[in-house]
């Protein structure tokens, strides 16, 4: 699912880079504002020394919560990035990862997942050479947008008619399949292979990742909000 | 979290047996990439493990400098 430098047309990498800055920019901007809180000037030469932890008067300051919060989100990015690494054989010459967009959410929220997933791709793509860094737009489109917050609302939506691990599972399933569409839709329009050939061969080889993306991803809820009992997040922020 | 970091690093060293040259669907099935990619000269768990290190890290540096006044 990470593209590599190449398979785009530069219009395509350059607004899917334009497209993901918004979407990451957003994020970010939705995050701080679960994670920081306004302290007045008052507060601020009440705390005097005390408020190390206060970014200036009256402005905004990350609260402990937040802090904590940080420190979940690196622990849910390294996890992914470990997973991220378990290929399992598809077919001859291909095979699939886990992408962990869903597991993200669910445990941190939209926004914060959107991010962690963001933060993955890039450090894999600038250090790791895992995804080209001109499509690292189209990467977090992939699966940062489709593969974790669009699959957000799925899961949020499904969530109120069925049961809490069936909502998990047929997001984690919709967030491997649409990030595949997406992607092959990319690679179609720069035309490094035809829209019939790569949709068609990316769905069949997805649709089974996908299988294996909402086992695992219900499995590693489970056990992660059993050891860490602050991975209860999973309101709309 | 050290829990959780280990858990990565373990998950990091059973994966690297599983580390594939041809992942993620893009590749000899659609004739996109015709060879191998060749082989990285640093083991898998080496890079899995700095890799696992270095994600968290850029979190616990960011919530180190939010912080600070």
């Amino acid at each position: 699912m990470h593209i590599p430098d190449g398979f785009l047309d530069p219009k395509v990498s350059g607004s899917m880079m334009g497209v993901a800055a918004v979407v990451v920019a957003f994020s970010f901007a939705k995050v701080k504002a679960t994670i920081t809180a306004v302290v007045s000037q008052e507060a601020f030469a009440t705390a005097g020394k005390a408020a190390g932890n206060i970014i200036g008067e009256g402005r905004r300051a990350l609260t402990k919560f937040g802090e904590q919060k940080i420190y979940l989100m690196g622990m849910v990015a390294s996890l992914i990035f470990s997973a991220q690494m378990f290929n399992f054989p598809i077919d001859s010459g291909t095979s699939g990862h886990l992408l962990g967009g869903v597991l993200a959410v669910v445990l941190l929220g939209p926004f914060a997942g959107t991010l962690v997933i963001a933060a993955v791709l890039g450090i894999q793509s600038l250090f790791f050479a895992d995804g080209g860094l001109f499509a690292l737009g189209a990467n977090i489109m992939n699966m940062a947008f489709f593969g974790a917050l669009a699959s957000y609302y799925i899961y949020y939506s499904l969530k109120k008619i069925l049961p809490e691990w069936a909502s998990i599972g047929i997001a984690a399933w919709f967030s491997v399949v649409a990030a595949a569409f997406a992607c092959s839709l990319e690679i179609g329009f720069s035309g490094a292979i035809g829209y019939g050939l790569i949709i068609s061969s990316m769905f069949r080889t997805h649709a089974i990742i996908g299988i294996a993306e909402a086992l695992i991803s219900l499995a590693l809820i489970n056990i992660l909000r059993k050891t860490v009992p602050a991975l209860v997040d999973d309101e709309i922020e | 979290m050290k829990k959780i970091i280990f858990l990565s690093i373990l998950i990091v060293i059973l994966a690297a047996y599983f580390a594939s040259s041809n992942p993620d669907g893009l590749e000899k099935s659609l004739g996109l990439i015709n060879k191998d990619t060749a082989a990285s000269p640093v083991s898998p768990v080496i890079l899995g493990a700095s890799g696992v290190l270095l994600t968290f890290g850029v979190f616990f540096a960011v919530a180190k400098m939010a912080r600070k006044p």
